[in-house]
């Protein structure tokens, strides 16, 4: 009797993930007093932060986990 | 990368990265007097493409643009859900090789590689799949060691030693004494050749975990595994097996192993489905969930199956319906865009809970 025959068998899903934030780097940048000089020019903290959720340009973000 | 085309003589165009667009107008995106794409070429030799996705504007689901930077993940079965199919051939390792490379032996080589069951089984004969190069006088001998410590330990088996080997062929090493293995533990499966075996074996994939030794080819393998060398390309040399008692691992490999690994049956309504891995991370939507069975007629009898996905009691064929296989195995594919238990948007928990398969339609 002929039968049928099942060798491999996969679920696929195509999902959202939520929205979240990178954190790709911190950094404080101190501009300090210059004993030489007279006056304190200024003194700044910046932190750098990576735009939520958008993955790198040149990634592409539907390759993570799949075959 | 996403695009949104409305074929026409003047037809709208829209471009996406990651989501935001970058290039839009109208123009005629037609190259012929049909409003409909037969083709979809992505022409970048040194970039490598993935999955894809394609909408249309019709329907109350997926009829637009995701702009979500969506992913795909496949999941494998990892056990058995409710299956009534029998269990055919199974396989220790992968009776398939995934490179085109072939491996060249010396004269009385030892060659052993590892394994691991993951179920309890009956280990019956080594097989090995030919090289480039046929050798019609070559002897090789099955042989499987017991670990120790890491290393090829004790002898377990060995049987009759074939004589020539076909390129391309695979060819069954039966064991002497079958042996029972338990899940878990690690073995060493392999074989004895006498003389010079140039590309007359092939290599599996990239990896390099077989083992060698030279060893006199003599009348028997040796009792213990002599010192051997390590990092040697992994043959394609596997393990036939029998008694796994679970029907997912005969499905569950990637690429699937055809005639060396299936469940099979033939009774109308019989049904076997598998469960499936959690989703690896927490989803904000499910767009759309695929199952794809691989899957052959045993001969050029009449015999039809469908897709199956059970969500809760609902048991759904989803987009391909029934279908009759071919004799070659092949992929059958049916999308289920949302829970058919209710036809709801799918939740993670309902899709973590499916189960999916096959069934004999008639």
């Amino acid at each position: 009797m002929t039968d049928a025959r099942v060798a491999g068998a996969a679920r696929e899903t195509i999902f959202a993930t939520p929205a979240s934030i990178s954190l790709a780097g911190v950094v404080i940048e101190t501009l300090v007093f210059d004993p030489t000089a007279t006056k304190l020019a200024t003194v700044v903290r910046e932190v750098l932060m990576e735009a939520p959720d958008l993955p790198a340009v040149g990634q592409t973000a539907v390759t993570v986990n799949s075959t | 990368m996403e695009w949104d085309i409305t074929f026409a003589n003047a037809g709208s165009y829209q471009l996406w990265l990651d989501g935001v667009s970058i290039l839009s107008g109208s123009g005629d995106t037609t190259g012929s007097a049909n409003a409909f794409a037969n083709v979809f070429v992505l022409q970048n030799p040194t970039v490598t493409w993935d999955d894809l996705y394609l909408f249309d504007a019709t329907g109350t689901t997926n009829n637009a643009v995701l702009l979500t930077s969506p992913r795909i993940e496949t999941s494998f079965p990892n056990g058995d859900g409710a299956v009534q199919f029998t269990i055919g051939p199974a396989v220790l390792g992968r009776s398939i090789t995934l490179t085109v490379t072939n491996f060249s032996t010396g004269a009385n080589t030892l060659y052993l590689r590892p394994f691991t069951p993951v179920r309890n089984c009956t280990l019956n004969s080594i097989g090995i799949l030919g090289g480039s190069s046929s050798n019609a006088s070559i002897q090789v001998r099955p042989i499987v060691y017991a670990d120790s410590s890491g290393v090829p330990g004790t002898l377990m088996s060995a049987g009759s030693s074939i004589t020539g080997l076909t390129a391309g062929a695979m060819h069954t090493l039966p064991l002497t004494t079958p042996q029972n293995l338990t899940a878990g533990t690690q073995y060493w499966l392999g074989w004895q050749n006498d003389t010079v075996g140039t590309f007359n074996f092939s290599t599996q994939d990239g990896s390099l975990q077989g083992r060698t030794a030279t060893v006199t080819f003599g009348t028997s393998a040796p009792g213990t595994a002599p010192a051997m060398t390590a990092g040697i390309a992994s043959a394609s040399v596997w393990g036939n097996i029998t008694n796994t008692n679970a029907n997912f691992v005969e499905v569950n490999q990637n690429p699937p192993l055809g005639n060396s690994s299936y469940v099979y049956e033939s009774v109308v309504g019989e049904e076997d489905l598998y469960i499936y891995p959690s989703l690896s991370t927490p989803p904000s939507n499910i767009y759309a969930v695929a199952v794809k069975a691989n899957l052959a007629k045993s001969d050029a009898g009449a015999k039809t199956v469908s897709v199956r996905l059970k969500s809760n009691t609902t048991d759904s064929a989803g987009s391909a319906g029934t279908v009759a296989p071919g004799t070659s195995f092949a992929w059958l594919v049916s999308f289920y865009p949302t829970d058919p238990n209710g036809n709801v948007p799918w939740t993670l928990s309902a899709l973590n809970a499916i189960q999916a398969g096959l069934r004999i339609e008639s």
